[in-house]
């Protein structure tokens, strides 16, 4: 489903060059459970970035489904972002003003979904991250481990193929950490591709296929 | 539709900001108003002078003599000119009238019964002067309602005396308040002939002419012409039609409604520019909604439009209380000014049209600067 050919991204920084991803071959089957791994800087939030359409690579080829991105304009990549990913990041990343279920229906507002439609099926998704209590609440009056529950609705909530996880429980306690994991351990049971970025060691054993990165490269 | 969202969106981040969108909608608030109030007086102008000219304004030709040496006899020349329907001949006299113990101005305008028809006027109560007036150069006069409550203080004034230069006057009518260009005195009319016995003038300056339906108006001021040319040999007079008053009358506002306009274009330029400004502050701020938004699919264009439309709500928000401002100064300035008060629908149309253009004006600039920032760099924004 995903495959990346020698996939490189430099940044300008003054006069210098930052090679942040150098060469990176990869190929992601449906229904993986990848984790990214690597001290920081080593270029997984970049890798995991490019994976998720958020990002473009300086040179290579990146095939999504088939579909080069390289040659992708940015609108096509904002419906790809839309439709097929779904993004849940260390920060939550919610919009402070909004409910929950209005965080929820972000994704469906900008795919084009009716008032009713939207309601619905964010109510599903808070319902399956086992919110459907707190869908009036603000995000500043829920936890931790909610507000990365809604951040996971938000992401789940247009079906998308993939979901693109940066360090989600880096800001949780261990405990909490735990329940995200088993929410995304049994998101991929039913089908959806994880893509994990982690420098935890013990959130390894909830994937299938692990990558480590040093310097943009793949080294294990 | 995405629009309501966005509207209603742009409003929460407005009421979450009350105080700083109070201070960058003052600009568009002031330029709204001052425009309202500008296109309301322009309105209220022309209604007065459709007013003033009446029924007959497409009918009229104003004559004015400098020759002394016009009076009935010439008068009745006039009227006999092919074309002419009515002549109507008015003299103006200042004099100074005493309202309690102030000394007050008070023109005069000796008239005919014509003159009614002629300058459009409504009688309140009362009568205008009538032929046996005229005839008998009676000492009656009819004053304007405004100046009839200065003086009898609601009671009625017909059968009242007004003493003028030590002559009695009779009150036999009164108008309703005209106060066409003479808005800064007060009125009274009295037969034209009584007029010249009390002031010594022997002589008519000025002239109402109607001119019958169905003629043309330029061929009768061109006969008319020609009989003063004819009898005293040179051009010593001159001649004006209902057209040429309204454009002398449009003349003399327009350098105010220009002053206006221009003041309400700075107040908008510098509400622009201060609600530019704030989107500007506003895109920084929410660096990272911007960023979210992206990454759960908003396009560029999606971007753009949501700065927009928040941009133009928050302009909007000015102009329409400006609007509100701007109609109420209008209904409080035009009595001040003895205009009517008119509040038209192209004013209101102008207080909504005008913010929302300023609006989206000063708002392309920040929303093209929220729509081109990087995602990523966007989300890791603190």
């Amino acid at each position: 489903m995903i495959v990346l050919e020698n996939v490189s991204k430099y940044y300008k920084m003054g006069e210098g060059l930052i090679r942040a991803l150098d060469g990176i071959s990869l190929r992601i089957n449906e229904g993986n459970f990848l984790a990214i791994m690597g001290p920081s800087g080593s270029g997984k939030s970049t890798l995991m970035n490019i994976i998720g359409c958020l990002d473009r690579p300086t040179s290579g080829v990146y095939l999504f489904e088939g579909e080069d991105i390289t040659k992708k304009k940015e609108r096509e990549l904002a419906f790809l972002r839309n439709k097929k990913v779904g993004f849940v990041f260390q920060t939550f990343n919610l919009l402070p003003r909004f409910s929950c279920l209005k965080n929820v229906e972000l994704p469906l507002f900008y795919a084009g979904y009716s008032k009713d439609e939207m309601r619905k099926k964010a109510y599903k998704a808070l319902e399956a991250v086992y919110l459907s209590h707190r869908i009036d609440h603000k995000p500043s009056e829920l936890s931790g481990g909610e507000m990365q529950r809604v951040a996971i609705a938000r992401a789940l909530v247009n079906d998308p193929k993939i979901i693109c996880a940066d360090e989600p429980t880096g800001n949780l306690d261990t405990k909490t950490g735990e329940e995200i994991m088993n929410i995304f351990y049994s998101l991929n049971n039913n089908g959806v591709t994880i893509i994990l970025v982690t420098h935890e060691k013990k959130l390894i054993s909830f994937a299938k296929r692990r990558i480590f990165l040093v310097d943009g490269r793949i080294v294990d | 539709m995405k629009f309501p969202e966005y509207t209603r969106n742009a409003l929460d981040v407005i009421s979450a900001n009350k105080f700083r969108a109070f201070l960058t909608t003052l600009g568009i608030l002031i330029g709204t108003a001052n425009l309202i109030m500008v296109v309301s007086l322009i309105d209220s102008t022309e209604k007065q002078i459709k007013d003033r000219f009446g029924r007959f304004g497409t009918r009229l030709i104003y004559l004015g003599i400098h020759k002394e040496v016009f009076g009935e006899d010439e008068l009745s020349m006039i009227k006999k000119i092919e074309g002419v329907s009515c002549v109507c001949p008015s003299i103006w006299y200042l004099t100074i009238f005493k309202v309690g113990r102030k000394d007050k101005h008070i023109e005069i305008i000796g008239s005919s019964p014509e003159t009614m028809y002629v300058e459009n006027i409504e009688i309140e109560k009362g009568r205008f002067i009538i032929d046996s007036d005229v005839y008998n150069k009676r000492r009656v006069c009819i004053i304007e309602r405004k100046l009839a409550n200065k003086l009898f203080k609601g009671l009625s004034p017909i059968g009242e005396e007004m003493k003028i230069e030590n002559i009695h006057f009779q009150i036999v009518g009164v108008t309703e308040s005209k106060g066409f260009m003479k808005w800064w005195e007060d009125i009274l009319y009295i037969p034209y002939t009584t007029l010249m016995e009390f002031s010594g003038q022997s002589y008519i300056n000025h002239c109402g002419i109607l001119v019958e339906e169905d003629e043309d108006l330029e061929a009768c001021v061109q006969r008319i012409k020609r009989w003063f040319i004819k009898k005293y040999k040179e051009e010593d007079f001159h001649i004006e039609t209902w057209e040429e008053m309204i454009r002398e009358v449009k003349e003399g506002t327009n350098i105010i409604n220009l002053i206006g306009l221009i003041i309400s274009g700075l107040s908008l330029l510098i509400g622009g520019i201060g609600i530019m400004n704030v989107m500007l502050v506003s895109v920084r701020e929410r660096t990272r909604e911007i960023g979210i938004r992206k990454a759960v699919g908003a396009t560029n264009r999606d971007i753009v439009i949501q700065f927009l439309i928040e941009s133009i709500t928050l302009s909007l928000v000015g102009g329409i209380v400006g609007t509100i401002i701007g109609i109420i100064g209008a209904l409080i300035f035009s009595p001040l000014l003895d205009l009517p008060r008119s509040i038209s629908i192209s004013a209101i149309f102008v207080g909504f049209l005008v913010p929302s253009l300023v609006g989206l004006f000063f708002g392309v600039w920040p929303a093209r600067q929220a729509s081109r920032l990087d995602p990523i760099c966007a989300l890791r924004y603190e």
